[in-house]
């Protein structure tokens, strides 16, 4: 081992980090703002100094930028790394978005990517290369099974998906994070039935979260329906996209005959089988008299809905149900959102005759936490998260109403395994975030969090073409 | 100082008959390259009349007239010449009231740097207009499909790339090669043009090409040329300059804004055109094509399209110029500096935004002892732009892309393969990539070499450019070459010729020297067509055109040209 290795292993023995058990996070709910903005602003601070001399990658990222482990408030800028390039720089260092047929390099760049000291001798136990990403995946979580490793997953529909190490402690604080935000801007009870038109077994984080989320209030497993009954791993999602196949007669068996294939059985068999049994599910809460928390994709939901509405007898549920959407669309539909939100009311009302609610949530497998949407189609940021927006020289926007791209500083949430501090490729525009409160413009939900206003998140990674310069 | 500019020029005589207190105005206001309300701080804001359909008949009526008493020949391009000569001058000229409208409103409108915009419109005769007539004299024979001719008196070479593959073998094979390969003459009477992006200068340049036709004989063409939304100040300001120096020069010529899918006035044109030439993205040509195949059918008679759609250029060193030692006589510089200035002035130029700008630049390394690496020229690259940039700052464009890039490439210097020669807070980015590169790879590359993001390319032999990664690319997107070759006082070789010749098979139809990259010659190839293609058609294909003869000496003397340029460079508080 070398020397840098071993002062590595000696700086990743000492004390963890302090800050997680200083704050439950809940109380930050009852913190006023400018306060809750001093305490989170310090812990980013510790947040920072505790990791700068742990993890390589941030390290090397922040120290290009001219960032030491001291920092300063006018530094924060500079401690953001963008959510688009983190998680999937395997892709570029490895040299292929397959993982899995390069083994040895995969544990390599989780070690470089985490705040421990990975033994990445382990790796000789495994094979030097898997059949698919799931494989590998659950090979390294055997592996380092005493660190409590499990890994996540983006949507994968681009057909890159970005790969996040959680261990128990961080996953543990994932879960909280959203079983709060569910709880309180939800209304998520335990004696709710759920249903998730989802798989149980993904690796895709948003999934899983809500699958914790309900777990962790209490929900009971006979109250809890997937109604998708197979599995969504990493490479059927990417196959299924279409965008990335594997080199080869692999590559062409997937082009040519999983793809299509995939597609259809999914078409015809999936989701009408899935939107069936949702009903199914729905027609027998009616008659019970239940509360209903459904959890769907937006275009799986609309299928529901024009499925309820063709058989012409709307579905109605207990007030306090509710349908919870997200991921935005990943795929083109022939439908508008306001075209799916009038035809959800037509077909899913309560006892007493009015439209179920159907909320959004806004969220990225790289982050901890989870914007839920209020009454007022506000996404509300938990007040753990030092959230602000930056213009487009990656500076930070002072004020209480500021549009920008959106970042933020987790370092309650974030656990120990890396700092969650991010940017996104989220333009919106932020309402009292931590770099100004103005309570007069609280949102009208009655909640005082830092809020992105509705309608105004909108993606921004497109390279605009103002000359002449070609994109081949 | 101003308030809406004219995005627009018209002749006085349309301008008193069409232009009354009930005309129609539409305005567009840009701040800092972006769409803006009039109201924003910083919009400039550009206007242009809407004409009925009536409105743009009684144009073409004008034109027409204006037409039967314009100057004809030769002797409106001299006129021209002289204009364009006076022009410059009252355009260099810091303490000219037009020269500071120009910058503040162009550099407002766009984003660009006042400073780039005063570099760009210093020497209007970087074009090189006195060479078109010789342009239009030359005879071309059909020995150009196989070899190189010299563009005697140009400095420079020639060669042409036919469509069909056939043809270029039957080119290779000709029994009859002193033919011309210029068929028959179709002197267009009606030239309609289409400008498009933010790089100043297009429509400018769609007027001077319009206007040079007259060099053949005859009156000029009638011309009305589509100005762009996205840059509509530089052109009109220009014309008006020379409207008040010979108002007679441009009375053929109308400068105006229109959709191309406004059927009618597309109609209206597509009736009376000869000839279009139009500067756009490849979905606009695709659908001004689609317009033209049915009009020719319709009318039954051809109306030729020159099509100048998105393009990507790039950069090229040889071995020869890293070689220790070298330096310039006259300022004893050495050679690599030089050359790394140079290079990165044909990157900076409209921050890469324009299809001229390079993007790659390829080094071709020796094993040899005695000559410097591609680090070498990175890391000199680095020191130049720094230099460049205190002088031509960068336009705004979000600085957040450029950051993203700098820690993508910054966690690759891990694997030993890449090694970035800038800082974070450098507003460039110099890469120098060894890693295997297959095609997504390289595209991704060059799709992300924007505002000022250079990478470079160590290779170890220059036939590496076109027989590896020129054919990455689609031909038709392959614009320029800039070079540094060769000897001082030595004119161009066999391995270089055979190298031109293979950049030229896989598309590109321009090679220059550094420094000359951002700057196309009139008389020489753009996009593959020639002056004479204005005036003459001839089988499908493409000219390259090599634009020297002596590369160092060449590039030496664009070195004094742009040191000059860039230590008067102004730029407003």
């Amino acid at each position: 081992m070398d020397i840098l290795q071993e002062e590595r292993k000696t700086v990743s023995m000492q004390k963890p980090l302090q800050n997680l058990s200083a704050f439950p996070i809940a109380s930050f709910w009852e913190i006023n703002p400018e306060e809750r903005a001093a305490i989170l602003m310090q812990a980013i601070i510790d947040t920072h100094k505790w990791h700068f001399p742990r993890n390589n990658s941030y390290r090397r990222t922040v120290e290009a930028r001219g960032i030491e482990a001291e920092i300063a408030v006018s530094d924060l800028a500079r401690l953001l790394r963008p959510t688009s390039q983190v998680f999937k720089s395997y892709i570029d260092l490895l040299g292929t978005p397959f993982p899995q047929d390069k083994t040895e390099a995969f544990i390599d760049w989780l070690a470089d990517q985490v705040s421990l000291h990975l033994p990445v001798e382990r790796a000789k136990k495994l094979h030097s290369r898997y059949p698919s990403m799931e494989a590998i995946l659950q090979a390294v979580e055997a592996l380092y099974a005493d660190y409590g490793f499990e890994f996540s997953t983006s949507s994968g529909t681009s057909g890159r998906a970005s790969i996040m190490l959680r261990d128990k402690t961080s996953m543990d604080r994932t879960v909280e994070s959203f079983y709060l935000s569910y709880k309180r801007y939800f209304g998520m009870q335990v004696d709710h039935r759920a249903v998730f038109v989802m798989p149980a077994q993904t690796r895709i984080a948003m999934a899983r979260m809500v699958n914790f989320s309900v777990k962790r209030i209490g929900i009971p497993s006979e109250r809890t329906h997937f109604t998708i009954p197979f599995p969504a791993y990493p490479d059927q999602v990417r196959i299924r996209s279409g965008r990335v196949f594997k080199g080869g007669w692999r590559g062409q068996i997937e082009r040519h005959i999983l793809y299509p294939l995939m597609n259809r059985i999914n078409d015809r068999f999936i989701t009408p089988q899935a939107v069936k049994k949702t009903i199914e599910i729905l027609r027998k809460s009616q008659e019970t008299g239940e509360k209903v928390l459904l959890f769907s994709g937006w275009i799986q939901l609309h299928r529901i809905a024009q499925e309820i509405i063709s058989i012409g007898k709307p579905i109605t549920l207990l007030p306090g149900s509710l349908m919870g959407t997200g991921g935005g669309f990943k795929e083109f539909y022939e439908y508008t959102p306001e075209q799916i939100h009038h035809d959800l009311k037509l077909a899913v009302r309560t006892i007493e005759n009015k439209p179920v609610p159907v909320r959004d949530v806004y969220g990225m497998a790289e982050s901890n936490w989870a914007a839920m949407q209020c009454d007022q189609g506000n996404y509300h940021i938990p007040p753990w998260v030092f959230s602000v927006t930056l213009d487009d020289n990656d500076a930070l926007q002072q004020g209480s109403d500021q549009t920008g791209l959106l970042a933020f500083f987790d370092p309650y949430g974030g656990g120990q395994l890396f700092p969650a501090f991010f940017k996104t490729a989220d333009r919106t525009r932020l309402i009292n975030g931590s770099l100004g409160y103005d309570p007069a413009l609280n949102c009208l939900c009655g909640d005082q969090t830092a809020y992105m206003a509705k309608g105004s998140i909108t993606r921004v990674d497109l390279i605009d073409e103002a000359g002449c310069a070609a994109q081949v | 100082m101003v308030d809406v500019l004219d995005g627009f020029w018209l002749p006085q005589k349309a301008r008193q008959i069409l232009l009354t207190e009930k005309t129609k105005y539409t305005t567009c206001s840009f701040c800092s390259g972006k769409a803006c309300l009039s109201s924003d701080p910083g919009a400039i804001s550009a206007r242009w009349p809407i004409f009925t359909i009536e409105q743009w008949s009684q144009l073409f009526t004008i034109l027409e007239e204006n037409r039967l008493q314009a100057p004809v020949g030769e002797a409106l391009w001299n006129r021209l010449n002289i204009g364009l000569q006076l022009a410059a001058r009252r355009l260099s000229n810091p303490t000219e009231e037009i020269y500071q409208i120009a910058l503040k409103t162009i550099s407002g409108y766009t984003g660009y740097s006042a400073a780039m915009i005063h570099c760009a419109i210093q020497d209007i005769s970087f074009f090189a207009p006195d060479q078109i007539k010789t342009a239009f004299s030359m005879d071309i024979s059909r020995q150009v499909k196989k070899n190189w001719l010299i563009m005697d008196p140009l400095a420079g070479y020639l060669r042409f790339y036919p469509q069909k593959r056939w043809s270029r073998l039957a080119g290779m094979l000709s029994t009859q090669p002193d033919r011309l390969l210029h068929r028959s003459v179709h002197i267009p009477q009606v030239l309609i043009g289409y400008g498009a992006g933010n790089v100043p200068g297009t429509t400018l340049i769609l007027t001077l090409l319009s206007l040079a036709i007259s060099v053949v004989g005859g009156s000029p063409p009638i011309t009305v040329i589509k100005n762009s939304r996205s840059e509509p100040i530089f052109s009109p300001l220009v014309l008006k300059i020379l409207e008040k120096i010979d108002p007679q020069i441009l009375s053929t010529m109308a400068v105006l804004v229109w959709d191309y899918e406004d059927q009618e006035i597309q109609k209206l044109l597509l009736d009376r055109t000869d000839l279009m030439i139009a500067v756009g993205s490849d979905a606009t040509i695709n659908q001004l094509n689609q317009q033209i195949v049915r009009a020719s059918k319709q009318q039954q008679r051809q109306i030729r399209f020159h099509a100048h759609g998105h393009k990507v250029s790039f950069s090229a060193l040889g071995k020869e110029v890293l070689a220790l030692g070298q330096v310039e006589p006259k300022s004893k510089q050495s050679m690599l500096d030089i050359v790394a200035l140079l290079a990165g002035l044909d990157s900076v130029f409209w921050d890469q935004q324009g299809c001229l700008s390079s993007r790659v630049h390829f080094v071709e390394e020796s094993t040899r002892p005695g000559y410097l690496s591609a680090l070498d020229y990175a890391k000199k690259l680095s020191e130049q732009l720094s230099r460049i940039s205190s002088r031509i700052p960068r336009g705004e464009l979000p600085l957040k892309d450029l950051h993203d890039r700098f820690d993508r490439y910054k966690q690759l210097e891990l694997g030993g393969k890449v090694i970035v020669t800038s800082t974070y807070n450098d507003e460039f980015l110099i890469v120098i990539d060894r890693r295997p590169w297959d095609v997504e790879i390289f595209r991704n590359i060059v799709n992300i070499c924007l505002g000022r993001t250079i990478f470079i390319r160590p290779i170890k032999d220059l036939m590496e450019l076109p027989n590896v990664y020129l054919g990455m690319l689609p031909e038709n997107n392959l614009q320029s070459l800039s070079m540094a070759v060769g000897w001082l006082g030595q004119t161009v070789n066999k391995r270089f010729m055979d190298f031109a010749a293979a950049c030229g098979s896989r598309g590109v139809t321009a090679i220059r020297t550094v420094g000359r990259g951002a700057f196309p010659q009139l008389a020489y190839s753009w996009d593959g067509y020639l002056p004479l293609d204005l005036v003459c058609s001839r089988e499908k294909g493409y000219f390259t055109t090599i634009e020297f003869q002596k590369p160092i000496d060449e590039i030496y003397t664009t070195y004094h040209f742009w040191l000059e340029q860039i230590s008067g460079a102004h730029i407003f508080d």
